[in-house]
């Protein structure tokens, strides 16, 4: 799978590296039951804090896409990839409305007015 | 869409490289005839040739039988892998183990005739010390003459080269960290091997323990154990693309291949037949001098290395891994980093 991080981005890096992950499982370029590489690993390759990687194992996690398994690290759980696309669409709109000064209010009443 | 396999082959290695094992050949094969000679006078009539699975020696032959046999197979065999080294151009990997098959064969055969001095009986000659020593011979020759005739240095890819038209490549700015993580592709459960594996280990030191000739079939058992360990690494190996280049981990500690960014000229994809291009799977040499890690058929992740032989990763998702190279060797040499999107 592909990471990508930007520093100079306005999204957290922890956020870009859940990112990741989520087109990862959305493009179907891990597989359930797959074992993600450590937090200590990706931070390595990418020159970011192991904690940032955690963090963004964390989130995932929360979303359902992972599980964290002591002694086995980060294993792909996802059964719903469509879900992960939407997360990763949800994350770059934030990342998006937060660039132009758009509060995450007005984000909510735009999307229920779309709805 | 992958690129065709076809590429100029590997250049030869410097003469060196076949000269030194050649040499080592030679004074195992002239060694072993000598030191035979020279003690033809306290060798009994009958020499002790070959031993049934029990290590008791079941076969016998003259002086001037063992001395043709033993020259033959310890000219022969070793000078045969020589051969396929040179026509495989793989020297660098295959001289040596000609040079550690030749000092193997050449302990055992010679070695194991020389041992038989002044033996009355030759019914009670023993191998099991000659096959331990041959083995550890094999090794140690093995080695040093990889030591002697591994390459020293590296050539650096040429900076500012352009990639390839359809080379993938990927569409982020300057300021986005890139990294790819993944695994080989796995043809079968890894249960399989292991599982083959064992039961040859099992197999050989039940035999020795049925034989009571423990002593002669452990080294063959923790052969076993070595290759089927080692496959199986190759199996379950871990591969990382980043700024430090790209590097293969077997379980994910074994290094199986580091491949630094400076020496890579551009990534592509390529379609592989592990059987049909390297004669095997696992970590290989081709037949055309290139080497890889192919553990399936399908698509693989190609790098073109300077003044070096093409290297062939069977990898998970090869087009987003050529892409994530040809994207950091841009950045490492300075060639201009925003491009067409892979």
């Amino acid at each position: 799978m592909l990471w990508q991080v930007d520093p100079s981005a306005p999204q957290p890096l922890y956020e870009q590296l859940a990112s990741s992950v989520r087109r990862a499982v959305a493009e179907e370029s891990v597989a359930v039951g797959e074992r993600l590489p450590s937090a200590k690993d990706v931070a390595a390759s990418l020159d970011v804090n192991p904690h940032t990687v955690l963090r963004a194992y964390q989130l995932v996690r929360d979303e359902g896409l992972i599980e964290l398994r002591r002694g086995r690290g980060a294993i792909v759980t996802a059964s719903h990839p469509g879900r992960g696309r939407v997360a990763t669409l949800v994350s770059e709109l934030v990342a998006e409305a937060s660039r132009v000064g758009m509060g995450r209010d007005d984000l909510a009443r735009l999307i229920q007015k779309g709805t | 869409m992958p690129t065709p396999r076809g590429h100029q082959p590997a250049e030869l290695a410097p003469a060196h490289v076949t000269l030194v094992p050649l040499a080592v050949i030679a004074a195992c094969v002239g060694g072993g005839a000598a030191l035979l000679w020279s003690v033809r006078d306290e060798l009994p009539t009958q020499i002790a040739t070959h031993w049934d699975a029990a290590g008791r020696a079941d076969g016998f032959s003259t002086l001037t039988e063992v001395l043709v046999t033993d020259v033959a197979f310890t000219t022969v065999m070793p000078l045969a892998l020589l051969g396929l080294g040179l026509a495989m151009r793989q020297t660098r990997v295959l001289g040596p183990t000609s040079g550690g098959l030749a000092a193997f064969l050449a302990v055992l055969l010679f070695g194991g005739a020389f041992a038989q001095r002044g033996i009355e009986a030759p019914s009670s000659a023993g191998v099991d010390l000659a096959l331990w020593l041959a083995y550890a011979a094999g090794i140690l020759v093995g080695v040093s003459l990889w030591l002697v005739t591994r390459r020293r240095t590296r050539p650096a890819a040429e900076p500012g080269l352009s990639l390839p038209p359809g080379a993938p490549v990927l569409a982020t700015p300057a300021t986005t960290k890139v990294a790819w993580t993944g695994s080989l592709r796995r043809p079968v459960n890894t249960l399989v091997p292991l599982g083959l594996g064992g039961v040859l280990v099992l197999g050989s030191v039940a035999l020795g323990v049925a034989t009571g000739a423990l002593a002669l079939w452990l080294p063959t058992a923790a052969i076993f154990a070595a290759v089927f360990g080692f496959l199986y690494a190759t199996i379950e190996a871990r591969v990382t693309i980043d700024a430090g280049g790209v590097r293969a981990r077997g379980l994910g500690v074994v290094p199986l291949a580091t491949i630094p960014l400076s020496a890579i000229e551009n990534a592509t994809l390529a379609h592989v037949d592990p059987l049909r291009d390297f004669g095997g799977w696992g970590l290989r040499g081709g037949f055309d001098g290139s080497w890889g890690l192919v553990t399936a058929k399908g698509d693989a992740l190609r790098l073109e290395r300077a003044g070096d032989s093409p290297y062939y990763l069977t990898v998970t998702d090869a087009a987003a891994a050529a892409a994530a190279v040809n994207t950091l060797i841009g950045r490492h040499s300075g060639v201009g980093e925003d491009r067409s999107s892979s």
